[in-house]
């Protein structure tokens, strides 16, 4: 299926969940310093390995990095 | 001298400079920095992950045992300020934030209807919200009574360096304040720092006077000295200014020839 992450179409297999997204885009094993919105949404970390993710879903992944 | 704690939402900051991340030209560079200002909280952004961006900024922050404020630059409305401040929550376990909702990419300045309307939200979701905000005494004060935990007025535009353009409107923001002023953006050198904390400001926070300095590790020095003497100064309580002459020595038993 492809999902859009980070503004880029990505296809990932069905039934991926934003655990296993956040690890193909190298996101630590405890995603410190990582969160992510699921169309627009917050999913809060506890959430990561049972949220399914969907066919056309937007997910933006953030991490902390140098700035102002 | 002691006994001049810098408290925000309860909690003691060992320093009255809070230093910003952005601009250095490498990790090694910032890391220098933030160890020769003495600061004890340092701003990071929130931003797509990158996997090709070498190094951890929030490892380096560690190493320097630095307190960390995520902010929401770069978000121009509520809603995105709002989000973002709720990543960056999930992401570093802070529930601080530096609220920044930008107007545009031109000056940068804040927009204080959308500000004010993701302060408010945020309050009610439990934030300690600090607002980058303009020199208007009068959004300080909305800003203050929506509950936000400081007020962070601008000296100047980001990264300007014209330090604080409107000493007067400082003042009165300072004046009716009944939580920490800190003079955020357009410090250029380190008078500008000392001045802001002359003007009676709780602290300042700096990134590009720093970070694009020509010796960021010698000017974050002068920066800590500056809000040190700044502080100093405003609590000492200068001499009022005069228009005319007043000696020093004494004008009594003056010789005469």
């Amino acid at each position: 299926m492809t999902l859009t992450v980070n503004g880029k179409a990505m296809q990932v297999p069905a039934g991926t969940t934003l655990h296993q997204l956040m690890i193909m885009m190298s996101v630590s094993a405890n995603g410190r310093g990582s969160a992510a919105a699921v169309d627009g949404v917050v999913a809060p970390r506890s959430r990561w390995e049972n949220l399914e993710l969907r066919a056309g879903q937007h997910v933006e992944i953030l991490t902390a990095t140098q700035g102002g | 001298m002691a006994d001049d704690a810098f408290t925000i939402a309860g909690e003691e900051l060992g320093s009255r400079l809070i230093l910003g991340t952005g601009g250095a030209p490498s990790l090694a560079v910032m890391e220098a920095a933030i160890r020769a200002s003495g600061t004890d909280m340092c701003t990071v952004s929130m931003r797509r992950v990158d996997t090709t961006t070498p190094g951890s900024t929030l490892d380096m922050l560690a190493r320097c045992g630095v307190r960390v404020l995520p902010n929401t630059a770069g978000c121009r409305t509520s809603h995105e300020a709002v989000l973002t401040a709720e990543l960056a929550r999930e992401a570093l376990g802070t529930n601080w934030v530096k609220l920044e909702v930008i107007a545009d990419e031109q000056t940068l300045l804040p927009d204080p209807i959308e500000l004010l309307d993701a302060a408010e939200r945020l309050v009610a979701e439990g934030f300690t919200v600090l607002p980058y905000t303009n020199d208007d005494p009068v959004l300080a004060r909305r800003l203050q009574q929506v509950g936000c935990a400081a007020v962070m007025p601008l000296g100047a535009p980001i990264g300007t360096g014209l330090g604080i353009r409107n000493a007067h409107n400082i003042e009165l923001i300072v004046a009716e304040a009944e939580v920490p002023v800190v003079l955020d953006a357009g410090i250029g050198t380190a008078s500008d720092a000392a001045l802001a904390m002359e003007l009676g400001c709780d602290a300042v926070l700096l990134a590009s006077a720093v970070t694009r300095a020509q010796d960021p590790a010698l000017m974050a020095a002068a920066m800590a000295a500056g809000v040190t003497a700044g502080r100093f100064a405003a609590r000492a309580g200068r001499i009022p200014r005069r228009h005319h002459a007043r000696a020093s020595s004494p004008v009594h038993g003056t010789a005469v020839f």
